[in-house]
């Protein structure tokens, strides 16, 4: 099929050079508007400088402090934050459900209602779930400690309420785009909204809802992992008191427990995450419908997942009682007028010229992250995609020897376990790892954003590499390095495409977090103007996260540039 | 229609439980909770906290708990949001904290080094036998000399890591954010500013100088004093008045009663603090710093 090739490579080659053109102007317009300054890499003091750094803290990084106090409190800590993560999680999704409801066209507007009264309903519903989703899960710490205090409950509530923000978010846009024409059987019968919710939409949804549930599950495990830094207790919190007080060994400790419990979920959740995908290549024999077995299923489900809930309450006991105790003692005249301040920024012409200018910084960070972050996912993708490491023989035809198969094992499991390293390190807890090498400033903010999210788009890009078809592959007629390039590749590009958009948006508000702890930009100036008791100014910095989050989902949808959802 | 009924009926049951149960009278009140600005390194904060928790619980006859703070922002709103009952700030949050208090939160007590308290200007020693930063007897010294440097200071609420080092830069002609070529705001309080230092991280930072007198002698080494500020009040014990009058006075006796020569544990809380002793205190003696604080230009938060 040479022919093919040949027909095919004139147009996309234009398109894709203009494209990289296009990233590449995006990149240095981001660069240089953060004042990425990268000339100190060039010399040689720079790197005496860090090797030295390297050798005074990299010695305490390889030798984890393993005493029994420390691995007994390391431990306690990763129960908290597991603890966190499920509790945060479930909170999440119990506060989600309804908020997904509101802000769905096809559930509010099921009864065939399609008067103004509903169309503002699930606008303010948007516009909700925009502020629970655009204002940063530190952010949310940082606000809720005034009342909650530091400790795990502070941690959950924050974790809760992000993860309504997206939840409720993507569940709500799911459901619209189902096929809508499949609803309408239900329709005619006369079914309340809730009713065509229930037995057409939540089914119909279910599995493509699952999905991304078991994908943000495994997100908040992240995030409850270094939720801690901003006062939201767990692993977080020791971490980051470890490396502000420079020991290492601890740092290195707490690093490895990190990398356990979120490495422990990303394989746990995998196993399921298999079972839920549709693999044209190995399609699975669909199950009969046996409604006992499914109901066994499902009862399995519920009390592992009330046992779970359970721990938690169990483990989170005290600090939860107590914070809730101490509800009632708050003295509200204080927090009230504080909370309303945030509703109400200054609307001065000098305060709103600076948040456009702090914008930038974390605009220019995500910019920068995600195509770095890309881009070396895209590097790793053909190296983990078990098509083409493992079953090329199905599209190419050839015959592999056993050292060369052996070989290719080798390679998608070192692979695999690059990108599991990269993600199992959330963004924070890179920047404690680079700040020893690259000291503090931007670029080592924008290296730890792209090397995390580098890992999370590894796996969806492999995942999107091996759904392609063998028959497609194998009209390429080639080896497996061309087969990558001119028959996966093509059919892959939007699917990238659409994965990288919705991490650029990710990426943008962990720049904003990240401002938090010495990035600059929003996160830092809200805390600062916060310090300062500027309290209208501070509310500015955080609507002006919530707006940067907006336009950029606004902007993508209306240049449909991202057509698909996780 | 019932059923809401019926748990409308047993909301507004338990809310109205909740309402009965006044702040006075709770149970949760025989408890005094306190905390301390973050501004070193916390592990040791917790220890010093911890100890002192142990010597007010003995001598209050009340359980006296240490809670930990993540940053000076949320101790200050924590007294007013009835989360803290007194604590241990810095000057700029006690000013804070008395205006936020709106009459309700007073100077407590202080150490006697805080009514002479100063900061430290340190330089990267490669940095100062390059040259590049010199040792001076006046700021202004420095000025036109610092372009192309790296700055810190510590925490942005710290009175001694940045609005006092702030004020006398602008005094000496110095517009911090205009005059070096990065102007950070170090984590992990003073210990932060020291470390990043030493290691070559900036070339020079501002710190509290009782935390850089006690500091590690190699990094001090590494990280050579440039110039001594001159002498204003800073940290300090506030309280918020629902501890009560009694409990108040009582524990302002604790604090100033402590002596080295009552034994151990009384010099360990002093050594702790890095205190000669506690010392009394009005809040009128803030007021030089609560100038500094609202005069200071802001431009650094736009």
């Amino acid at each position: 099929m040479n022919a093919a090739r040949g027909e095919r490579l004139p147009s996309p080659p234009r398109r894709t050079w203009l494209l990289i053109a296009a990233l590449l102007v995006v990149a240095v317009a981001a660069a240089w508007s953060l004042q990425l300054d990268l000339r100190p890499l060039w010399s040689a003091n720079w790197w005496g400088e860090a090797w030295q750094r390297l050798r005074q803290f990299g010695g305490g990084l390889l030798a984890p402090a393993l005493d029994a106090a420390t691995l007994g409190r390391v431990a306690g800590l990763a129960l908290d934050t597991l603890a966190i993560a499920a509790l945060g999680a479930f909170a999440g999704m119990v506060l989600a459900l309804p908020l997904a409801l509101g802000s769905s066209r096809a559930v509010m507007h099921a009864d065939g209602a399609r008067g103004w009264p509903t169309t503002v309903v699930v606008e303010a519903f948007r516009l909700l779930l925009d502020v629970l989703r655009g204002v940063p899960d530190f952010v949310w710490a940082v606000l809720l400690a005034n009342v909650f205090g530091v400790g795990p409950v502070t941690g959950l509530l924050a974790i809760a309420v992000s993860v309504a923000g997206v939840l409720g978010k993507v569940l709500g846009e799911q459901w619209d785009n189902l096929p809508q024409e499949r609803l309408l059987a239900l329709r005619t019968t006369g079914a309340s909204r809730l009713a065509v919710f229930a037995y057409g939409i939540a089914p119909l949804g279910a599995r493509t809802s699952l999905a991304f549930v078991l994908m943000r599950f495994e997100c908040t495990v992240r995030n409850a992992s270094v939720i801690g830094v901003v006062g939201g207790g767990g692993l977080g919190a020791g971490l980051w008191d470890a490396f502000t007080d420079g020991d290492w060994s601890r740092v290195a400790t707490l690093l490895a427990a990190l990398l356990v419990v979120t490495a422990a979920v990303d394989l746990g959740t995998n196993l399921l995450r298999r079972r839920l995908r549709t693999d044209p290549n190995h399609p699975q024999l669909e199950r009969a419908l046996d409604r006992r077995a499914a109901g066994r299923r499902r009862a399995q489900v519920a009390v592992v997942l009330g046992l779970a809930i359970g721990a938690a309450c169990w483990r989170l006991g005290s600090p939860l009682l107590q914070a809730f105790t101490e509800l009632s003692r708050i003295e509200w005249d204080f927090v009230w007028p504080y909370t309303l301040g945030m509703f109400t920024p200054s609307l001065e012409m000098t305060t709103w010229a600076a948040v456009a200018r702090a914008a930038l910084v974390p605009l220019g960070i995500g910019v920068l992250a995600t195509l770095l972050g890309a881009g070396l996912a895209a590097v790793l993708a053909p190296f983990a995609s078990s098509s083409m490491q493992l079953e090329a023989h199905r599209f190419t035809g050839e015959r592999a020897s056993t050292v060369a198969r052996l070989a290719r094992w080798c390679v998608l499991l070192l692979a695999r376990a690059v990108a599991l390293l990269w993600r199992g390190i959330p963004e924070v807890a890179w920047l404690i790892v680079l700040a020893v090498l690259l000291q503090n400033g931007v670029t080592p903010c924008v290296l730890a954003i792209a090397l995390h999210s580098a890992g999370v788009l590894h796996r969806v890009f492999t995942d999107a590499v091996d759904d392609v078809p063998f028959a497609q592959l194998e009209r390429v007629g080639a080896g497996r390095a061309a087969t990558f390039a001119y028959g996966a590749l093509p059919s892959v590009a939007s699917t990238w495409r659409s994965y990288a958009l919705f991490q650029f948006e990710v990426n943008v508000r962990a720049g904003v977090a990240l401002g938090l702890v010495g990035a600059g930009g929003l996160g830092q100036l809200f805390r600062h103007n916060l310090a300062f008791r500027q309290h209208a100014d501070a509310a500015a910095f955080l609507w002006g996260m919530v707006l940067l989050t907006v336009v950029i989902d606004r902007a993508s949808r209306a240049l449909q540039l991202r057509r698909l959802r996780c | 229609m019932r059923r809401p009924s019926i748990a409308c009926c047993a909301l507004l049951c338990a809310l109205s439980a909740c309402r009965g149960d006044s702040p006075e009278v709770s149970p949760a009140a025989e408890v005094l909770r306190f905390s301390v600005i973050p501004d070193w390194n916390k592990g040791r904060l917790a220890e010093n906290a911890a100890r002192l928790a142990e010597l007010l619980t003995a001598r209050l006859g009340v359980e006296v708990r240490y809670e930990p703070a993540n940053d000076y922002t949320a101790c200050v709103n924590g007294l007013a949001a009835n989360k803290l009952d007194f604590v241990w700030l810095g000057g700029k949050t006690t000013c804070d904290a008395i205006d936020v208090g709106a009459g309700h939160v007073h100077v407590l007590a202080t150490r006697d080094i805080d009514l002479h308290f100063k900061s430290y200007f340190i330089g990267n020693r490669a940095a100062l036998d390059a040259g590049r930063v010199a040792v001076v007897d006046d700021l202004a010294a420095w000025r036109g000399h610092t372009e192309g440097l790296r700055f810190t200071f510590g925490d942005v609420n710290s009175t001694s890591g940045h609005l006092m080092p702030r004020h006398f830069l602008l005094q000496a002609g110095i517009e911090p954010e205009q005059a070096f070529a990065s102007v950070g705001y170090a984590e992990g309080g003073h210990s932060g500013t020291l470390e990043a230092v030493a290691a070559g991280a900036v070339d020079l930072g501002a710190l509290n100088f009782a935390y850089y007198d006690r500091a590690d002698e190699q990094l001090r080494e590494r990280a050579p004093l440039l110039f001594t500020t001159p002498e204003y009040v800073d940290y300090a014990w506030v309280a918020h008045d629902r501890v009560g009058a009694d409990r108040v006075a009582k524990l302002r006796e604790v604090l100033l009663g402590l002596d080295r020569a009552h034994g151990d544990d009384e010099a360990a809380v002093l050594d702790a603090w890095s205190a000669g002793a506690f010392v009394g205190a009005r809040d009128e003696q803030w007021q030089a710093i609560r100038a500094v604080r609202d005069g200071l230009p802001k431009g650094f938060l736009k």
